[in-house]
């Protein structure tokens, strides 16, 4: 026979269940971060660049390099590059500020130049006066040309030393000249802020191999970024079909392309039989089959302390941004975020402010502001 | 005009223009993924790569495989297909048209349709190659004559099961 306690309880069972689910939502409602769109009216944005006061660069594939003036889209383009190339992936791929902008006010455009039958990787730089760009030159060329509308790479990042960084795809169609370093095609560049070449690049010298060149052996290298602490550089690069990669670069390195891949051909065929080759470096972690990385950032100080040191990379395929944690061990741990936004992600960068900012990969496209649950 | 006493009748006659095209397609594509293999192989020896037989022979098995049944986009012996079955009728007018033999036109007919089909992916691709063995002259030579391997072997087994008479004369292709 059930006591009177055994009754009373039996009928709480059903408002306990109740209340602890109803806790459980409003715990995961206050865990989810906060997603506001920050600027939007964009077409295809490429790229973000925050400028001192809270005002933002925008590029946008077409060519346009647009301004944030206090939370405001400004109409008119800072600037429209004149030679570019915009067929199937080309485009104003990315914008940097140089390390000095508050004094120089100079900033650094990639972007695809040139035409169908020639066409390349280049870096343009120009000084911000007022809303407008001004004084645009050309400071830097990939060489050779290519044929082809794919695989530009198309990221810039300063190294603490003031030297920048130009990651140039393989072009798709050449993917042996990854190999070759008398070809840009398929590596990382290093210049200096006027286009030269640094006199301690790792191929400085050698008549067998162009200068500029400071790693290779890479596919289409779409995210890049200097660790504001240690100085290290992580690159994200477009595998085949599986085989996006992370990377750490460092120079004088052979990244595998194509000798090496986990990924296969887009028609089934292989690239390689390798995964591994001697003399080349393997990836930190690769994403197969691919979720197609773009921007990557590092979590420097950002809103979100258990991030300290996290590389977070935006992915267009996969709809998502991936957090990586590198472990001292070697280690490596993924953790898909943002699935529920369900855009492609084409950059992620975290702002003066430590939020995230997302660019989502749309005609229609967005810039995405993303803060901590408030406590 | 009733056809010849010794012909064979009309299903017999599709039948084995089905065997010589089937024949056709898998001799395509039999050569033209062992090439496309060969190419690839070739361009990464010549960026450095070194290769035993035995990695060899398990590429060239990895490829018979995935071409056909791990493509993104479409199988290539169905792409083959497709192109073979636009290629031959062509081929089978202008024999009745020209009078040419069949182990000339049918290669040919295979040879421009490989070479028609992979030059517009390039244009379709933006200027790449969709596969990548096929890529330089040679590669795409290559290609070619696979699909002239299998003209040939359609033209083959055609003439096998169908006796050869003048092209005015006969309605098999």
């Amino acid at each position: 026979m059930m006591s009177r306690h055994a009754r009373h309880r039996r009928s709480l069972r059903p408002w306990l269940a109740v209340a602890a689910l109803a806790l459980a939502t409003a715990c995961s409602a206050a865990d989810d971060p906060r997603v506001e769109t920050w600027v939007e009216g964009l077409r295809q944005p490429y790229s973000i660049a925050f400028l001192p006061g809270g005002d933002l660069l925008v590029t946008e594939k077409s060519g346009a390099l647009r301004l944030v003036r206090g939370g405001r889209l400004l109409a008119e383009p800072a600037a429209v590059m004149a030679d570019i190339h915009t067929a199937s992936q080309g485009g104003l791929t990315d914008v940097v500020l140089h390390p000095d902008f508050a004094a120089n006010r100079l900033v650094y455009l990639a972007y695809s130049g040139g035409n169908a039958r020639a066409n390349g990787t280049r870096v343009a730089r120009g000084e911000l006066v007022g809303d407008r760009l001004v004084n645009l030159t050309e400071i830097f060329r990939a060489r050779p040309d290519k044929d082809t509308g794919a695989h530009f790479g198309g990221r810039l990042a300063f190294l603490p030393d003031g030297t920048l960084l130009v990651t140039v795809g393989d072009g798709a169609q050449y993917r042996e000249k990854a190999q070759d370093l008398t070809s840009m095609l398929g590596s990382v560049i290093r210049i200096d802020e006027n286009g030269g070449v640094p006199a301690d690049n790792p191929f400085v010298g050698r008549d067998d191999a162009r200068a500029e060149i400071w790693s290779y052996g890479h596919r289409n290298p779409q995210g890049l970024v200097v660790d504001a602490k240690t100085g290290a550089v992580y690159a994200t690069e477009h595998g085949p079909r599986g085989g996006d990669e992370l990377n750490r670069l460092e120079p004088g390195n052979n990244y595998g392309w194509p000798l090496a891949t986990h990924g296969v051909d887009y028609t089934g065929a292989a690239i390689t039989p390798y995964t591994e080759y001697p003399g080349t470096v393997p990836p930190l972690t690769h994403w197969t089959p691919s979720l197609a990385p773009s921007g990557l950032a590092q979590c420097r100080g950002c809103l979100w302390p258990d991030w300290e040191g996290d590389l977070f990379a935006g992915m267009l395929k996969g709809t998502q941004v991936q957090r990586v944690r590198l472990g001292a061990d070697g280690t490596v741990a993924r953790e898909a975020l943002f699935e529920d936004i369900g855009e492609r992600i084409r950059d992620v960068r975290f702002g003066p402010d430590g939020a995230l900012y997302l660019v989502t990969d749309n005609v229609a496209g967005r810039v995405l502001r993303i803060t901590p649950a408030a406590p | 005009m009733s056809p010849p006493p010794n012909a064979p009748g009309r299903p017999r006659r599709v039948a084995r223009v089905l065997l010589a095209f089937a024949a056709a397609v898998l001799a395509t594509y039999l050569l033209a993924s062992v090439l496309q293999t060969a190419f690839v192989l070739l361009g990464l020896r010549d960026a450095g790569a070194r290769f035993s037989p035995g990695v060899v022979l398990t590429t060239v098995l990895h490829d018979l495989h995935g071409l056909a049944f791990n493509a993104l986009f479409v199988s290539y012996p169905l792409l083959i297909a497709a192109g073979l079955a636009v290629a031959f009728p062509v081929a089978a007018l202008l024999r009745r048209w020209t009078g040419a033999g069949r182990r000339l036109l049918y290669p040919l007919a295979g040879a421009a349709m490989m070479g028609a089909m992979l030059a517009l992916s390039r244009v379709v691709f933006y200027g790449i190659t969709l596969y990548a063995g096929s890529r330089g002259a040679w590669g795409l030579a290559g290609q070619m004559l696979a699909g002239a391997l299998g003209g040939l072997a359609f033209a083959l087994v055609l003439e096998a099961a169908i006796p050869h008479r003048p092209p005015a004369e006969e309605s098999s292709p």
